[in-house]
This record gives structure tokens, sequence and C-alpha cells, in this order.
């Protein structure tokens, strides 16, 4: 594969062989791009590269982001009208489905993220080192992240009946204790936790195997012939060559727990009572039940300024380089 | 040859003890993934189980992953209950021309975002995982009166359109992008090679297996989506699986087994797609053998 | 040694060509995309009128008659086309909204009863008064049309009345020795009822002897008006919790704790219909008759039958019903003839026939239907026992704000969340919050 593409010239192909050679781990590393004088097209060449996609995002993530953040200071009815303020934000505070809905956030996010990014790198190591079945074993790792929510809500659902579910039913053959499971209140997050994480493994388990592609092998028998034992390959080789890769996990995996909708709405649509609120799931309420579109606005707004601090500062706990 | 390299050391460092823990590091890792890969299957067989099952027996009291009286029924009530064929041929359009959309901007994006330090780089990242975080609850009206006011609204296009993943695989090509050797690109630079060279003929077969990821759950995502069909066709003609499935769901036109039979239908190119590309995950650079 | 992507097959672009081949693409993408938009609303020659309508469906039949009476009209009125989207419960309202907040409603639609105030509260309706003749609702029900004219406007018509009563699973009676009221007799006492639900739980085959209607608090509420109880006072100020309120909750709550009752309906983790359908309940209360048709066409291995909701201090049921209503828009007159025609007394059956819901005109009958006897039960519940207080109360902006919070209420009441005091008290504060708002 790498003979057909071809670098521009050959004595670049020998220099980067030479290079790699003594190359340490990337993660713990800060490069300075050596800027050339003069250089026009070099200098343009980002600006470029980068411009088709800043401009789907300007229109189709900024632009409804800044009519969203308007709209949430209006009732929502009538456009951009119908102006009151900070009314909505004020609601909020007092607004006891509204506090529900964040703790419930927050909650599933914690069970969420710790979880999802150890089980899917594991799996992915595990994947790594086997030799046969991979395509299967792939294959039904990722499967439950193929379903759409309206099969696979629907599925889960039916298997968390307390009475004829098949969860229940295994349970009580081999003696377990059972669960009311959605309609236990204490257990509903718990049981949509485990259903998010199940349907998300696959698909952090692909970006992770991705990841171990990009740490090259001599590495590992670098390692092998100073006498490290795999545990150890693992912790100083492996594991420090995933860093971005799982900042980019760690990261991705709590803006979904953040965005957490459709599988909850299918599976109880908020319920019993607010025992499984979510945030944009109330965004959804208040805008397609009750049509307060303004408030739900201002929800959303909320909702974002929650996750990009979040956000914000993962990325810089997790950074490696700048 | 890793294995083989790991057994020698093993034997030669070890007592006899070692020998057993020799043969569980070689089996014990695929057997573990074969239960995981059990359990993470279970409800998708329960599914597969109920699309063959007719009704009393999906809702027995005991219920049974057998099904005790397998039937096609389902199939056959679900795929004539309303032109599937035609839901697929929408969907099959309306996400191709998604994915390779998508997947080229996302990989020029993040080459620069990775690749290159110039001005307003972190404010433009920044933008962009802003747009990340936007629910798609909020993005309806605004994007819908955008569209009506061009007159896009039930076309194709304006399924297309919003549907471009331009943030998650802009971060995940980024991220990919950064583990290419800057050495590497300085030495073809040096060689003369132009910056779209740099990028088509070094970044873009370097980090394939990011590529080949982003394809993957953009497809995905585009197969499934629902919002922007919901949102914008009013034609059922024009219906994608993603919606005439919901549709279906969501009344009580079809009992369970149906719904299930053509969910299963539908995932079908979906797991196609992902087979056939997920063997370009071992294919990252020839240099490598197998990981240890 | 494949290469994989289009991008990386392609020649070898240096910058220019790359900027110039962009430059080309977005100006030509554009006409392009609108090529695609073959039969797009927008597309609207001077000859034919297109009409735009939106309907929500429950079940098959129902989709199929709205159709019908589409292709109904396009066949009396040449040069007009008529662009019918069906879409499920909970999809159309997501669409229904977007679009009158983007302020492109359809044309028409149908909308079930709890939604029309609300919409009309915000003034989206068109005013038909001037399209129609003047005595357009002479067959119509007086206050049953109120909600069509909101503001001494003419917004729409109404199609369907459905009506909420009981249907059981007569197999499972049968089999438990007993039977449930005939269309003559007197309703089912609560006591009676619940006695019933027993016996059919331990002798019929079910495995819970009764359920409720669905995660929707208008399928609780006629018990709460049966207990006397009542959500606002003549004065129009919340007491859902006084001691008629609490007692409902309470026998409520009870039925759980007895186990009679199936859980997760309320709760919203079972589809209803297919709960009754695979006979795993002998009692579906305030069941509406719109289920009636699916029942007759996917119950094949059990008898079903209809009777009266109990009472206990009064006898009543809650009603339902769709209206075809007019949003504001450039094709109100077309939308008024269409709303002429629809209405008509044979068109008007196309629908009801589909929906088994009772006709609202006075002159129309409805003789073939395939379930008579069935339909019979309801008709004669709304005509004996459905007490309009309960129309009143339910058909106001404030009940329509209310009802998500009241039905969570509910939720957390049967899943032994809160007692039945704190439940009440909780549904009043909702109430109140609602009616200020």
């Amino acid at each position: 594969m790498w003979s057909t593409s071809v670098p521009c010239r050959d004595g670049a192909w020998v220099y980067m062989v030479t290079k790699l050679m003594d190359r340490i781990p990337r993660g713990n590393e800060r490069h300075e791009l050596k800027r050339r004088k003069g250089s026009r097209s070099k200098t343009i060449a980002p600006y470029l590269f980068v411009l088709p996609n800043i401009v789907v995002v300007v229109l189709f993530g900024i632009y409804p982001l800044v009519d969203n953040i308007v709209v949430s200071l209006t009732t929502g009815d009538n456009g951009w009208s119908d102006f009151v303020g900070g009314d909505n934000y004020l609601a909020l505070v007092h607004d006891s489905a509204f506090l529900a809905s964040v703790r419930n956030t927050f909650f599933y996010t914690l069970m969420l993220v710790p979880v999802t990014v150890i089980f899917s790198l594991g799996i992915a190591i595990g994947m790594n080192k086997v030799t046969r079945f991979r395509g299967v074993l792939r294959a039904a790792y990722v499967l439950p992240y193929l379903l759409s929510w309206s099969v696979s809500g629907l599925v889960w659902r039916q298997m968390f009946q307390p009475q004829n579910g098949i969860i229940n039913w295994a349970l009580a053959s081999v003696g377990l204790p059972t669960s009311s499971w959605l309609l236990d209140p204490n257990m509903t997050m718990v049981s949509l936790a485990i259903v998010g994480i199940w349907a998300g493994l696959g698909y952090y388990m692909i970006i992770y195997l991705a990841g171990l592609q990009g740490i090259p092998s001599n590495l590992y028998e670098a390692a092998e012939i100073d006498g490290a034992s795999s545990w150890q390959q693992f912790r100083h080789v492996t594991l420090p060559g995933l860093r971005p890769i799982t900042s980019l996990v760690v990261i991705l995996v709590t803006i979904a727990s953040f965005r957490v909708f459709e599988g909850i709405y299918v599976m109880t649509g908020g319920g019993p009572g607010h025992a499984s609120f979510v945030l944009v799931l109330y965004i959804f309420i208040k805008a397609f039940t009750e049509f307060s579109l303004g408030y739900a606005a201002a929800i959303s707004c909320v909702l974002f300024a929650g996750v990009m601090i979040v956000t914000l500062i993962l990325q810089r706990l997790l950074s490696t380089d700048d | 040859m890793t294995n083989h390299m790991r057994s020698i050391v093993d034997s030669r460092s070890g007592s006899i003890g070692s020998r057993a823990t020799k043969i569980y590091k070689r089996h014990g890792v695929l057997v573990s993934l074969i239960i995981g890969a059990l359990v993470m299957m279970f409800p998708v067989l329960w599914m597969i189980s109920m699309s063959f099952q007719p009704m009393d027996e999906i809702y027995a009291r005991t219920p049974s992953l057998i099904p005790r009286h397998p039937t096609l029924d389902n199939f056959f009530t679900g795929w004539t209950q309303g032109g599937f064929l035609r839901y697929y041929v929408n969907t099959s359009v309306v996400t191709t021309c998604r994915v390779v959309l998508t997947v080229i901007i996302n990989a020029m994006a993040g080459f620069a975002f990775g690749k290159y330090k110039f001005r307003g780089r972190g404010f433009l990242f920044v933008l962009v995982l802003s747009a990340m975080m936007v629910p798609d609850q909020i993005r309806m009206v605004p994007l819908y009166v955008m569209f009506h006011s061009v007159g896009l609204v039930n076309t194709y296009a304006s399924v297309i359109l919003p549907g471009i993943g331009a943030t998650f695989g802009t971060f995940l090509m980024t991220q990919y992008v950064r583990t290419v050797p800057d050495e590497l690109l300085d030495a073809a630079r040096m060689d003369g090679c132009s910056e779209f060279g740099l990028f088509r003929q070094i970044v873009i077969p370097l980090v394939t297996p990011a590529l080949v990821t982003n394809v993957i759950f953009q497809f995905l995502w585009g197969w499934n989506d629902l919002l922007f069909p919901l949102l914008f066709l009013q034609d059922q003609s024009k219906y994608t699986l993603a919606l005439a499935l919901a549709n279906l769901g969501a009344s009580s036109d079809l009992s369970i087994g149906p719904i299930m039979a053509m969910s299963l239908l539908s995932i079908i190119p979906v797991l196609a797609v992902f087979f056939v590309l997920q063997r370009f995950f071992v294919q990252g650079i020839a240099a490598q053998g197998v990981k240890g | 040694m494949l290469e994989l992507q289009p991008k990386a097959s392609r020649g070898a672009f240096d910058r220019r060509r790359f900027l110039g081949g962009m430059g080309v693409l977005a100006l030509g993408a554009t006409p392009l995309l609108q090529a695609c938009s073959a039969g797009s609303t927008g597309n609207t020659s001077a000859k034919t009128t297109t009409l735009t309508i939106m309907d929500q469906y429950s079940s098959d039949t129902e989709k199929q008659a709205m159709i019908t009476i589409a292709k109904n009209y396009e066949t009396a009125n040449p040069g007009t086309t008529v662009n019918l989207q069906s879409l499920a419960q909970k999809l159309f309202y997501q669409q229904l909204e977007t679009r009158v907040a983007a302020g492109d409603p359809p044309d028409l639609a149908m909308l079930p009863l709890p939604i029309i105030p609300t919409y009309a509260a915000k003034n989206y309706y068109a005013d038909l008064t001037q399209y129609l003749p003047p005595d357009f609702f002479s067959h119509f029900d007086q206050l049953r049309t109120q909600i069509d004219r909101p503001n001494g406007t003419i917004a729409g018509v109404p199609m369907a009345d459905s009506v909420r009563a009981v249907i059981y699973n007569k197999t499972a009676f049968v089999k438990a020795g007993i039977t449930a009221p005939g269309i003559n007799d007197e309703p089912w006492t609560w006591d009676e009822m619940v006695n019933a639900a027993k016996a059919v739980q331990a002798h019929g085959g079910v495995t819970n002897g009764l359920m409720f209607e669905k995660p929707s608090f208008d399928g609780w509420i006629p018990f709460l008006f049966q207990n006397g109880g009542t959500l606002v006072d003549d004065k129009g100020d919340p007491c859902i919790n006084n001691a008629a309120g609490v007692g409902a909750l309470e026998w409520t709550q009870n039925l759980y704790k007895q186990k009679i009752a199936a859980p997760g309906v309320i709760e919203g983790t079972v589809n209803p219909l297919q709960l009754f359908e695979s006979g795993q309940a002998g009692i579906w209360l305030s069941a509406g008759s719109d289920m009636a048709p699916a029942l007759a066409k996917q119950v094949t291995n059990f008898e079903w039958g209809a009777t009266f909701q109990p009472k206990q201090v009064k006898a009543t049921t809650v009603i339902g019903g769709g209206d075809l209503i007019a949003f504001k828009g450039k094709n109100v007159a077309e939308a008024a003839k269409f709303i002429q025609f629809a209405a008509q007394p044979d068109q008007m059956l196309i629908y009801n026939l589909a929906v088994a819901s009772l006709l609202p005109r006075d002159d129309a009958k409805n003789t073939q239907s395939t379930i008579p006897d069935i339909i019979n039960v309801f008709t004669t519940q709304a005509k004996k026992y459905l007490d309009p207080i309960v129309g009143q109360q339910i058909l106001t902006p404030m009940y329509g704000a209310a009802k998500d919070g009241l039905l969570r209420e509910l939720q957390s009441l049967v899943i032994f969340a809160t007692t039945p005091q704190t439940a009440a008290d909780n549904m009043n504060a909702v109430l109140v919050k609602a009616k200020t708002a």
C-alpha cells in the first residue's frame, strides 16, 4: 500500500525511515514547524484546507446557535419579536424538572465516561492481539452501534420488562435478585447507562483500533529486546502512543453523554416521572410537546455553555501538544 | 512474529507455570473477547429472534431466544406494507453524498488543524468544537427557515447539506493527523512537494485507518439519520429508511415482529459497508507488522 | 496496496486548479440541487394550485382514509394537487412545530383536540369565515364546534369524535366465568370492576387483570372525575388535590400495590396495544375507540369486547377527536374549499369508518362498520355517560401546558416514588404554574 503512494522524492522516504528508527513516542514532544520565509503557498494553504469545513460549520452549526441564543430571549412564538429578556433563564433556576435533568445528565455522564473509555480500550487492545475471527469479532462489537435507537431502544425496553423481560427471567433462573430496572426510580438511569455503554463500546473500540495502528511496531520490538513485559510495554509504549486518541475518546464520550436523547426517548420518554429526564429530552419536550420554543432555547444555551466549559477543561487537561 | 518472540522470552525467563500462562495468553484473550462479543450481541440476537417469532411468542410469559415456531410472516408484512425498495434507494443516494462530502471536508480540515500553525487556528478550532455541542433540536427551526428561503425544502439537498458532519469527523482527523511525523512533511517540502501534494501523497495514506473510521461512521450516521429527513421531506416517496421505520414504530400499524424484521433488513447495508471497510484498519504503514 | 477513497484517486491537482474546482462546484451546486427538488411545494405553475396537508395517524387504516379523501378531492377539482403527508404522532409534532415556528405551516393539518387551543392562543390559525357558507355548522353540535371557532373566527371543522371506554379480553372473561356489563346494563362500579379484574387475573390466564390506557394523562382523567374530583373549581382555581382527587390517586396506586394493574403502561415503557393484543391484560381501561380497527385486524387468537367505563360518584369518560384546521398562509381560499369537501357526510364517513370514531355530523349514519357492536358501546358511552365538564376543563391552553407535568406526577405515583397526597399537591402546583404561564 505504501508503495503506490510514492512521496515526491525517494530521498524523503529514506529520510523518513531513518528518522523513524530513533523516534521516541509522539505524545511527549512538542514539535515546532519550521516556517519557510516567503513561502506564500504554505501560509495560505491551511486557510484553504479549512475553508469548506468552516463554511459548513458556520452555516449549519453556528448560525443556528446564534439564532437560538436570540430566541432564548423571546417567547419563541414569533421568531425574534416577543422579547422577554432573561425571564426564561430566571425561570430555569426554580424549575424542578430542569434541575432533575441536570442531575440525571451529570449522573449519566459520570457513569458512562470512565466505563466506556476503559472498556473500549481494553477491547481494542485485545482485538489487536488476536489473529483469528478478527472481522467477525469486530462486527460483533460494533453491531450495537450500527442499530438505530428506534430499534435497539425497543429491544432493550422489552428486555427490561419486570414481568416478562428476558433479563429478569435469566436472573431469576439462576437465583439472582431481579429488579424493576426502568420502573425502579433508583435504577432507571443505571439501566439507561448500561444501554448507553453497550451501544457505544464498538464505536470507541474502532477509534482506539485505528489509533493503535499508528504506533510503530518497532517500538514494541525495541521494548521486548530490552526485556519489557507485556504490561510494561502497555504502560510505556501503548498508553503514551495513544494519548491523543485517548483524549479524543474522553472528549467524544463526554460530549455524547451530555447530548444523550434518542435512546432515552424511545425507552422511557423521560419517565417514570422525571427519573430519566435529561437535558436534551427536556428541550425536546418543551419545544414539541408544550410548544414553548423560547424556553427550550434557553435550556439549550445552558446545555451548550455547560458542555463547552467541560470540554475546554478536558482539552486543557488532556492535550498533548498545543 | 511478536508472539513467538514473546514466548521465547517467557520460556527463558520463567518456570513451568509460565507454560500454562503462555497458553492462556495465547487463547485467553480470544476467549474473553468471544464471551464479550456474545454479551454484546445478545440484544441483537434477541432482535433477530423476534423477527422470526409470531406475536404471541414474543409476548409469552416465558420468553425464548430460539423461536419455537419460526415464521417469515413478519418480513412479508413489513415489506408489503410499503415501498421499502424506494426508501433503500433514497437512503443510499442521500447517505453516499453525505459521506463523500463529509470525509473530504474533514480530512482537509484535520490536516490544517493538525499540522499547521496559523493565525486564528485556536479560534477556528473552538468554533468547530462548539458546533459539535449544538443539540440537533435547536438547529431545526433556523435550518428550516434557511432552506425554506432558498426553496430547498423537500429536496435531497435539504437532507444532505445539514448532514455534512463538520465537527466530530474533523476532531477525529485532527487527532490522527497529529500522529504523522513532522519530519516527513518537512522532508517532502524540502524536496519541493506542494502543500496539496503533501496532503494527498503523504498524510492521506498515513491516516487511512482514521479515514476508514470516518467513512464508516459518517455512513452509519447518515444511514440512520432521522432528524433532517423528518424535518424537510414532505413527500413520502422521498422518505429515507430511518424515517419510514420510525413512522412504523411509533404507530400501531405494525406490531413489533414486523418492525424488528424490517429493521434487520435495514442494517444490512451498514453492516456490509463495515465489513468491507474494516479490513483497512490493518493496512496502515506497510513497514509495520502485527502489533504486539 | 489498495487505494481507497475517491480523493486519493484524483489526478495531480495543484492548488490553483483545486480552488477553481471548488468554485465551480459551489456555483454549480445550487441549481443542481434545486433540480433534485422534483415535486417540491414551491413548484406551482399558473394553472395548478397545491394544497399541503399534514395528517397524524396512529394506524394504517387512518392513514389510508385521509389519502382517499385527498384523492377524491383531486378528482373533484382537477387542476389542484393535494400534498398529503402522513406522520406518526411523535414525529408529526416535530415537523409541525418547526414549520409553524419557521413561518411555513401546512395549509391544513389534522389536529387532535387537546392541541387545538394551544395553537389558537398563539394566533396561528386562518379565518375561513368569508369562504364558508353561513350555515356551515348547522349539522354539528354547537358545543363541539366551539373549539373550531376561536375568538369568533372559523378555523376548521371536526372530522372525528373519539371516546374512551373499556375493552376487555372476552376469552379470558369466559375462562374466569365472569361477564362484563352489556350495552343496556349500568356500568360497573369501581369495586365491581376491580373484582372482575382480580377474577380474570386469577382464573382467566392473563398476567394482569387490568391495564390503563397509555402514557397520557387524558386516559387517567376520567377516574378523577368519576370520583367526583375536578381539575379546577368553579372559580377556575386548580383544586385537583382535594379529597376526591387524592382518593382517585390512592385508588390508582392501590391497584399497582396489589399487582392488578400492568406495570409500564402509564410509565411509558410498554406499548399498550401490543400488551393487550398479546393477551396479557384482561381489562383495558380508557381504551379509545380508535384502537378498535387495529384490534379487529391484528387480534386473531382471542375474542375481545367493549363495555363502559366504571363509575364511582359519577359515570363519565373523556372525549377526544380530530379536527381539520387551517393555518394562516397563502392558500386559505383553497383550504376552505377542502374543508367544505371533507366535511360532507360521505367523505367524513370514510374517515370515521377507518378510525372507528363517532360522527360529528348528525345527518350521517355509520352503517358500514365491521364491528358495529363495539362501536355501539362507544356511542352509548358518549351519549349516556359523558360529563360535559370534562371537555370544558381539558380543552383549554392551561391543560395543554400542564398535561406533561401531570402525567409525570402520575408516573411517580404508580412506581411508588410519591404518596397520593404528595402527588396530588404536586399536580396542583403544575396546574397553577400552567395557568399563570
